[in-house]
């Protein structure tokens, strides 16, 4: 059974998805973080921000529209430029969108002074037991590694049986379009980039559990600790989804060549059941935490008199970027969408991101095919 | 939880150490309690490392705080100690000059020791309430 998805549809599935993404965008924030600007709780109920936020999603759907008539056209021209040009081209027109439409807010901020008479607190707990780290569920980088040993076990014993030449790339339709001598790095060159994706991910997920917990000045501790827990779970579920479902592709795609060496590899519907396990896994979290967050939300609108947290716009660039020098902390949580932020202005996490850099780039450079 | 004001003219060192001897005072923190590391606390509030370690110095040429090496900065143990006289003077003035801005600023002398009463009270019985709860706790 063969899959063949033209480029357009395969491009109207990507947009379908980013569109559905960015639509979601906006509802991600907390509710002084509207489109990534800090403001004070007493303004959260602003025409300004719901109206700045429907335009943002109608800017959305009509940029979605527009690319989809843009990947019809590509289409007619070159498949390739179909799947790269209209995913880029989307998210790059959204980006600016975003920021032009943010810029309503903060002018709106700026004008109006609204931090004037806010009481702006910072807390932290005190002891040492108050500041436990969350641990790391390691069931699924476990789960990883043992697929991966059982590939690379069915690999070894098959080894003898392989044709001398194999496959080393594939176009996007999966057919094989360049071939090299049979060796144990073109035979395991796939599973082994598996094992150091998912010890990057699983170092990644050790490092997360520094992530300062920041406690929201109106927010009373046990309502902290969920909005913590709740950060903190989603990005551990992220990390271990894409370990997890890497090591399973690489484990299919690498059984798959080895059997039948010269047959195209089903690398549109493998793409396809990574990104449903991947999107299932973060539409769940998503709608978890919306779900929890509305209480906390609630809390908000009904205190008394709000303490907001201090202005740090002047930190963020355009709500997505943080450069704070003096802000040890390597990463903070994002104030659009879920996740985390790297923090730029910390020397340690940038030079830490460069040898991450070249080491990805010097791996790839020397493990292209000659 | 420590809370401070970012933009108030008190520096943000004094703030840390000012709500840590507030704790102290309350019973929240006991001799023996480790505080949280310098990197966790600066971390917390996004603040330079260098302005937590000045808080804790402070606390510690004050004698409230003490270096463990196994647990970090731990509450220590003042009420085997016989408070310094230089503490008790400069602890005096620093009341009164307190106490006169109050009466310059036009407070009247009852509504200061009114204030001055409410403040003491509402420390003891947090004390108390504290003491209860750890004595509940360990029976």
């Amino acid at each position: 059974m063969t899959f063949a998805i033209s480029s357009f549809q395969s491009s109207l599935a990507e947009l379908c998805l980013l569109v559905a993404v960015f639509l979601a965008m906006p509802s991600l924030s907390r509710p002084t973080m509207p489109m990534g600007v800090g403001i004070p709780g007493d303004r959260v109920d602003e025409q300004i921000i719901r109206s700045t936020a429907l335009r943002f999603r109608v800017a959305v759907v009509c940029i979605g529209l527009l690319s989809v008539g843009l990947a019809a056209a590509l289409s007619l021209v070159s498949e390739d430029a179909t799947k790269i040009v209209t995913p880029v081209a989307f998210v790059v027109s959204v980006v600016i969108a975003f920021g032009i439409f943010r810029n309503r807010i903060v002018r709106a901020k700026q004008e109006g002074d609204w931090f004037k008479d806010a009481k702006t607190r910072m807390v932290a707990t005190m002891t040492a037991k108050d500041t436990v780290r969350p641990r790391v569920r390691l069931w699924p980088y476990m789960a990883s590694y043992a697929v991966i040993i059982v590939t690379s076990l069915v690999g070894w014993i098959s080894y003898g049986s392989l044709p001398d030449e194999l496959p080393t790339l594939w176009n996007s339709d999966g057919n094989v379009s360049a071939q090299a001598a049979k060796s144990v790095t073109v035979v395991f060159g796939g599973i082994l980039g598996s094992a150091i994706a998912t010890s990057g991910l699983l170092g990644l997920a050790h490092l997360m559990r520094h992530v300062p917990r920041r406690i929201h000045p109106n927010d009373a501790e046990s309502q902290a600790r969920l909005r913590a827990d709740q950060q903190h779970q989603i990005g551990q579920s992220l990390l271990a989804t894409v370990a997890l479902s890497t090591a399973i592709l690489a484990s299919a795609l690498s059984m798959a060549s080895w059997a039948e060496p010269n047959q195209p590899l089903p690398l549109v519907p493998a793409t396809i059941a990574f990104f449903a396990c991947f999107g299932a896994v973060t539409v769940f979290q998503i709608v978890t935490y919306v779900m929890q967050m509305r209480e906390v939300r609630r809390d908000y609108l009904n205190g008394a008199s709000f303490k907001d947290e201090p202005d740090t716009d002047q930190y963020w660039f355009g709500g997505l970027l943080y450069l704070n020098p003096n802000d040890p902390a390597w990463f903070v949580t994002r104030r659009v969408g879920i996740g985390w932020a790297i923090n730029f202005g910390n020397p340690a996490m940038v030079i830490t991101l460069a040898v991450f850099i070249f080491a990805i780039v010097t791996f790839n450079t020397l493990s292209a095919p000659q | 939880m420590i809370e401070i004001d970012p933009r108030s003219e008190v520096p943000i060192y004094q703030q840390i150490r000012d709500r840590i001897v507030e704790a102290i005072a309350r019973g929240d923190l006991r001799p023996g309690d480790s505080l949280a590391s310098v990197r966790q606390l600066a971390g917390q509030f996004g603040i330079n490392s260098a302005t937590v370690v000045k808080a804790y110095d402070s606390l510690r040429q004050e004698g409230l705080v003490r270096t463990n090496h196994k647990s970090g900065s731990v509450i220590g143990d003042t009420s085997e100690i016989e408070t310094p006289e230089s503490f008790v003077n400069g602890w005096e003035d620093r009341v009164r000059t307190l106490i006169s801005e109050a009466l310059a600023q036009g407070i009247s002398d009852v509504s200061v020791m009114d204030r001055i009463s409410d403040i003491v009270t509402h420390i003891v019985h947090a004390q108390y309430a504290n003491i209860r709860a750890h004595a509940d706790g360990a029976l």
